[in-house]
């Protein structure tokens, strides 16, 4: 059987699984173990999970995720999201849908802490939610922009996604999150345009409110302080030498772990809680992880992925429209699978085929860092748009009066914000590499 | 038994929460100690090796709280009872695997052992840290064991 036959196989067997309802992580596993001992024989399979799960648990790069996801869950339930979405509602709170895009904002600040999506959702909506609701918001505004304001919490690093996609395509993390920060502020400025834009033309939806005295300002501003140092703590001392991104993931858990302390919202109970949050999805993480690992084996061991870069660089198509067909492909993707199983799964077969293309003429370095914020980008779409969004799925959890069809509508002009920001990133490389290049 | 199965789940994931929040500390020791001219030797090593068992030892909490994803795309217009019987022959091959992985690293520990590996820079055996993951994924596969006769029940 020739090389991409038996890919192909692999594959089907796994979507097959997948459809199935088998767990995504098994739905790889035991179609990557059959293949792996087909081609290698069982004794070399048997051999290779002696050391496997020890191999892929015990990576140093890796071990910023559990990290971060314990910060992210200190940051949760130490009551950081009131503060921030407190301050935001302060200060433009009053203008005409000014409640919705203080939302985003706390969105981007809190993303700023917490590398995951639907945890930044969550914690917003559940302050900035019912303040809306009491504020005569529509339930379509108001859902629809949480669900979109999460998407923040991956874009704006520190960010879980890009973390895996930086150890499977081999590239340094602080570099890659250098390079997400303007894409990540263009994400929130294009969202709150979106609003704005939403608001004039159906200004029932998000009516003016009364306005925050500067006391109020004030007294917000001291509460939302220890974001910020957190985050430039943790980043600062990143890009200043002083230590690597899993040590400054310990540094941020370390330091939200005090500031809910001090705050008086973390106690023993809310501890556990943390915990047991931390403890279901990094297990979730690392059993997709072992899975993607044993399927990624075989299919390296039937040589598909040098087999299909070969093939795409002979196609002689525009690379910048290769590039974008594959950016659409994960879009399609993304309708069916989550972000992190779907960069496991095809950033190996995919990855040294982009490697392959010549891209604004750009060194491997920056082709493949600027490849991961485009892939970063539209995966993160997956989240909000039909039929499964995560994000609409949780945010529409929190409100039991609005069908999900209505925060579905209420979500397509942050799509098309979505669609200009992978367009301008797709345009100008500059936008992600520049800050590489500054901080690095 | 069901209720053993859950406890033992929930003591694993403390303990593994509170390995990783002392990993946290730790590097954060190190971190000062290294400004301070007095670094803590072999501090990547703790890292890797409390992480390792950190993580084992999240997965049979995960998997008792349904944390393991599925796509549930395909299958909303089916009957209930067709979901469950799929969601227990789901569970069961997750335990299937988790069972292979719980033996091959439990012949890992005893290769690992024989062979006297240590790390780098501390020399701590790896053994260890072996022999502490393996029955966080045989407890696991007890997990996916219950999880599918839950599901069968409730067809």
């Amino acid at each position: 059987m020739s090389a991409i036959w038996l890919g192909m196989a692999l594959f089907g067997a796994m979507l097959a699984l997948m459809a199935a309802r088998v767990p995504i992580a098994i739905s790889m596993f035991v179609p990557g173990a059959l293949g792996f001992a087909y081609l290698a024989g069982p004794a070399a399979l048997l051999n290779h999970l002696k050391g496997l799960a020890y191999a892929r648990l015990s990576v140093y790069d890796l071990s910023v995720i559990p990290l971060f996801l314990l910060m992210g869950q200190f940051a949760t339930h130490g009551g950081l999201s009131r503060a921030l979405f407190g301050l935001g509602n302060a200060l433009i709170g009053h203008f005409r849908g000014g409640m919705a895009m203080a939302s985003i904002l706390a969105c981007a600040a809190f993303g700023s802490i917490c590398g995951s999506s639907v945890a930044t959702a969550a914690t917003v909506t559940q302050v900035a939610l019912p303040e809306m609701r009491r504020h005569n918001y529509s339930g379509r505004l108001a859902t629809a922009t949480l669900a979109a304001g999460g998407t923040l919490g991956i874009l704006i690093p520190p960010s879980v996604v890009l973390v895996v996609y930086g150890i499977l395509a081999e590239q340094n993390i602080a570099k890659l999150f250098a390079a997400a920060f303007i894409p990540g502020f263009i994400a929130a400025a294009l969202y709150l345009g979106a609003i704005f834009l939403y608001v004039r033309i159906l200004p029932d939806q998000g009516p003016a409110s009364e306005r925050h005295s500067q006391a109020e300002r004030i007294a917000m501003l001291k509460k939302v302080w220890p974001v910020a140092a957190i985050f430039l703590v943790v980043f600062g001392g990143i890009y200043g030498g002083l230590f690597t991104p899993t040590e400054g993931a310990a540094v941020g858990a370390a330091s939200t772990l005090v500031t809910g302390f001090a705050n008086r919202e973390l106690d023993a109970a809310g501890i556990r809680n943390c915990f047991y949050g931390t403890a279901s999805t990094t297990g979730m993480v690392f059993m997709i992880f072992l899975g993607a690992d044993m399927l990624n084996a075989a299919l390296a061991l039937s040589q598909m992925p040098m087999k299909l870069a070969e093939t795409v660089a002979a196609s002689r198509l525009p690379p910048v429209a290769i590039v974008i067909a594959i950016l659409v492909f994960y879009i399609v993707l993304g309708c069916v699978m989550d972000e992190l199983s779907m960069i496991l799964l095809t950033i190996p077969i995919l990855l040294p085929a982009v490697m392959g293309l010549d891209l604004y003429g750009l060194d491997p370095t920056s082709k493949a860092i600027w490849f991961g914020i485009l892939v970063l980008c539209v995966v993160e779409i997956g989240l909000i748009a039909p039929p499964v969004g995560l994000n609409v799925y949780v945010v529409n959890g929190f409100a039991p009066d609005v069908p999900m069809a209505e925060t579905y509508r209420g979500v397509l002009p942050f799509l098309a914000a979505d669609a200009v920001r992978v367009t301008l990133l797709i345009l100008f490389p500059a936008l992600s590499l520049w800050l590489v290049k500054v901080l690095t | 038994m069901e209720r053993a199965l859950e406890l033992a789940g929930k003591a694993l994931a403390l303990s593994g929460g509170a390995i990783l929040a002392a990993i946290a500390l730790m590097a954060v020791a190190s971190i000062i100690g290294r400004a301070a001219g007095h670094p803590i030797q072999g501090d990547f090593e703790l890292v890797q090796v409390g992480c390792a068992v950190a993580i084992a030892f999240f997965l049979p909490h995960c998997q008792l709280e349904r944390g393991n994803i599925i796509v549930d795309f395909f299958t909303v217009r089916s009957s209930a009872r067709f979901r469950h019987s799929l969601d227990a022959l789901g569970a069961l091959l997750l335990a299937a695997v988790m069972a292979l992985l719980a033996w091959r690293s439990g012949a890992g520990t005893a290769a690992m052992k024989a062979g006297g590996e240590t790390s780098m820079i501390m020399g701590v055996p790896l053994w260890y840290a072996y022999a502490l993951m393996t029955p966080a994924f045989a407890l696991t596969a007890l997990a996916g064991l219950y999880c599918a006769w839950r599901d069968w029940q409730q067809r």
